[in-house]
């Protein structure tokens, strides 16, 4: 990844971010925000991993995002929106082309950090293997974090009934 | 490695301060949430470019336990949301004093 492409999806990220979080509307901004993950995706795979890349689109984008859709929809159900002119969205679909276009020419030109200097990718064997193999202890203790994180949100989000009545 | 670690860094710094400012200025819950994320992110970043920087699958290992920190973050993080707004129909933090004995 030359240093051109990183700033391209770099500034596309610092941006989407400002937008993300000067939002009023909650939705506005979880979406900018969808962006700006994507964006680093794609600044992850330039730097030599694939597969910290994929995930961050799975989990970041995929999951967490979301989740804070559904808990915002859960919330506050959207009002009826009137559908706006297509024009007011021209500028927002060129951006959103142009940054899908350059990843996905990094990913099949397959330029992961390759081209010029000899760069450094990991390819997600090695990856897993380091993981499992060498770090197996902190995979353990994220999995029980994971497992506490899973009991405290059932327990946090359970619903009080009223004590019933014994008749 | 063509990105020069300082780059990386810097841009990592960026993302950084943008989360900490969502965090500390807004005063919804959701948007503090927001900026958590964003925080992890920009440490995920900086771990992946110090990995490519130094040529060791190390950085990228600790993005995957980032990784699930934040999926755990994140769930507690929205069920303490729903359960604010289920109890106080708020989801203003600065509403939330009743610890400080007012």
């Amino acid at each position: 990844m030359n240093l051109v492409a990183f700033w391209i999806f770099g500034g596309t990220a610092l941006l989407a971010l400002v937008l993300c979080v000067t939002r009023r509307n909650a939705v506005h901004a979880v979406l900018y925000l969808l962006g700006a993950f994507l964006a680093i995706a794609a600044i992850l795979f330039g730097l030599g991993a694939p597969l910290p890349a994929a995930w961050q689109v799975l989990v970041y984008a995929g999951a967490i995002l979301v989740l804070f859709l559904f808990v915002l929809m859960t919330l506050h159900p959207p009002p009826a929106m009137k559908p706006r002119r297509a024009r007011e969205l021209v500028l927002p679909a060129l951006v959103a082309a142009g940054n899908l276009a350059g990843a996905l020419a990094l990913v099949l030109a397959g330029s992961g950090g390759r081209e010029g200097l000899p760069g450094y990718v990991l390819p997600p064997a090695a990856l897993g293997r380091a993981l499992f193999a060498d770090a197996w202890i902190g995979v353990e203790a994220v999995s029980f974090l994971l497992l506490f994180a899973a009991v405290g949100a059932f327990w946090l989000g359970r619903r009080e009934d009223p004590p019933k009545e014994r008749p | 490695m063509n990105v020069p670690l300082e780059h990386a860094l810097l841009l990592a710094t960026a993302v950084f301060g943008i989360g900490l400012s969502c965090a500390l200025i807004r005063r919804e819950l959701l948007f503090v949430l927001l900026g958590v994320e964003i925080m992890l992110c920009a440490a995920g970043l900086a771990l992946v470019a110090g990995s490519a920087a130094w040529r060791q699958p190390d950085g990228q290992v600790f993005w995957m336990l980032l990784l699930a920190i934040a999926a755990a973050e994140v769930a507690v993080g929205l069920s303490l949301l729903l359960h604010l707004h289920r109890r106080r129909r708020t989801g203003d933090v600065d509403e939330l004093r009743s610890l400080r004995g007012e």
